[in-house]
């Protein structure tokens, strides 16, 4: 019975073409990071599209709207809880796979596009991860976006999008809000269209050589398993994160008052956090323009015909360093004194 | 036999479209509430008028936001359908964005117009459309960095919705590793 629904879906979705050969390492969670970070991705899309449905991106109706959905909307405050989850979750996989590829030196020749595909991609998810912290519109959403306007207002024409000159046609919450639920949504649709088009031409790196060379690139499984355990770890995942949604579920801060900076933001974004507490406001566009432009460089930097994994010499202790420092700044965020870094 | 189907048809089609007229006339009678102001401060006087109601109509003005609804005052129209008149906004209604509602007999929308109820501090802020910066003037004290108390409102049906969801999630999801079992990298 199974089997005969199963070859029925196979032949009417041609199910086949899922069926080529793939290196059979990738059969191991270390290489679906990538693929958990899509789902999740996936998860955030759905439930961010339910929460928008309720969602008012204006400074009057902001705060009362997620109040509404936490308390009167069908499963909202279990689908808003399940989507900062996801957020979160998505932080970890990605920055798990981030490291495991530049680790395997999964960003050398042929493969530099793949790479910097997956570095703007990873920007974009922090971006979606600080605006999204915004649209809470309690004490700490307006506080980002307070630093958005800091930010805007510091980097002068570069970063007039975030200011109030920009247009008074709308609020800053309001573009935020667009950008949050749009344009970075769909640059990440696109980026990741390109991300699964080179893997799939080019092939999934294995460390120590190209492809089938060498056992570890040894083409001994079929995608269709990949996909499938893939498929498993993604399941588990959502019904983790949907108990977790159940025990710990997103509060939410009292209404903003303006003039004071008293929060602190959202975990993936304590390391820049702590950044502003040494250097001012100028460390939250510091930080993060050092390490995206140390991310893109990475395949210029280390060009050597060698391709065994962490062996890259002076780039990947650089890389090395710059992770300590994140985790250290992350610590200081997280348990220093909270700070006025905007001067509100 | 042919030709008198036709007739017939074209006679239903015509009376149909005749019905959906008369049907939008009554529903859409032009009743429009309106006021010179689209944001007002909580405790002052909105100017608002009222037109196209019918005749003799008692309708209730009902402030409806997100979360709160205040009924504000009852109002029955003369021959002219008409009003016009300063309506006083509770100091103590929450501020945010509301619609105000002309209701009448069991909760009937006659007309609605969509209002900003600002606290004393914030109306600026809304007409400048400076909001962001704005706000940073308008207040400064009383910020809190800690959450709020909620009371949670899933339901017994969202609780059952949740845990099947869960479960079939996480059940396909083992089943699916079973049958997969990984390669050593």
């Amino acid at each position: 019975m199974i089997e005969s629904a199963r070859r029925i879906l196979s032949e009417r979705l041609a199910l086949h073409a899922l069926d080529y050969r793939v290196p059979g390492v990738t059969i191991n969670l270390k290489y679906m990071l990538g693929g958990l970070t899509a789902f999740l991705l996936l998860v955030l899309i759905v439930t961010g599209l339910y929460l928008s449905q309720y969602y008012n991106p204006t400074v009057t109706g902001a705060h009362d709207s997620v109040l509404y959905l936490i308390t009167r909307a069908p499963l909202g405050d279990w689908i808003r809880t399940l989507h900062v989850l996801s957020a979160g979750g998505v932080v970890l996989t990605v920055t798990a796979h981030l490291c495991y590829t530049f680790w395997r030196r999964a960003y050398k020749k042929p493969r530099e596009v793949t790479w910097w595909a997956g570095v703007l991609m990873a920007a974009i998810i922090f971006l979606l991860v600080v605006t999204g912290t915004v649209l809470r519109y309690d004490q700490e959403g307006f506080e980002a976006l307070a630093h958005f306007l800091a930010g805007g207002n510091l980097t002068g024409m570069f970063g007039r999008f975030f200011t109030d000159s920009f247009t008074p046609s709308t609020s800053l919450l309001s573009r935020i809000f667009g950008l949050h639920t749009s344009l970075l949504p769909l640059v990440l649709i696109a980026l990741i269209g390109l991300h699964f088009w080179l893997i799939r031409h080019l092939g999934i790196h294995t460390g120590g050589g190209d492809g089938a060379a060498g056992a570890a690139g040894a083409e001994t499984g079929v995608f269709r398993t990949h996909a499938t355990r893939l498929a498993g770890f993604a399941l588990v995942s959502f019904a983790v994160l949907g108990v977790l949604a159940v025990l710990i579920p997103e509060g939410i801060g009292y209404p903003a008052v303006a003039g004071v900076e008293i929060t602190k933001p959202f975990w993936p974004v304590l390391w820049v956090y702590g950044l502003e507490n040494v250097l001012g406001a100028w460390g939250m566009i510091l930080g993060p323009s050092a390490i995206f432009l140390f991310l893109m460089a990475v395949p210029l930097l280390d060009r050597g015909a060698d391709q065994t994994p962490g062996k890259q010499g002076w780039v990947g202790w650089l890389a090395v360093t710059l992770g300590i420092l994140i985790v250290g700044l992350w610590v200081y965020g997280m348990f220093g004194e909270a700070r006025e870094h905007i001067g509100m | 036999m042919r030709n008198r189907m036709n007739v017939g048809i074209s006679l239903v089609g015509r009376l149909a479209l005749l019905g959906t007229v008369l049907l939008t006339m009554a529903a859409v009678h032009g009743a429009v509430l309106k006021s010179t102001e689209t944001a007002v401060e909580a405790g002052k006087e909105l100017p608002l008028e009222g037109t196209g109601f019918h005749a003799g109509l008692t309708v209730r003005l009902v402030l409806l936001g997100t979360l709160t609804e205040y009924t504000l005052r009852e109002v029955t129209f003369d021959d002219t359908g008409v009003f016009k008149f300063d309506l006083a906004i509770p100091a103590d209604v929450r501020p945010g964005q509301y619609q105000l509602l002309a209701l009448s007999g069991e909760d009937t929308r006659e007309a609605a117009m969509d209002l900003s109820v600002m606290a004393a501090s914030q109306v600026a802020v809304a007409d400048s459309h400076d909001q962001a910066a704005g706000h940073s003037e308008a207040m400064d004290t009383g910020a809190r960095a800690d959450e709020m108390t909620i009371t949670r409102a899933t339901t017994g049906a969202g609780w059952l919705v949740i845990g099947l969801l869960v479960g079939l999630a996480g059940g396909a999801g083992a089943m699916l590793l079973r049958g997969t079992p990984e390669v050593e990298a």
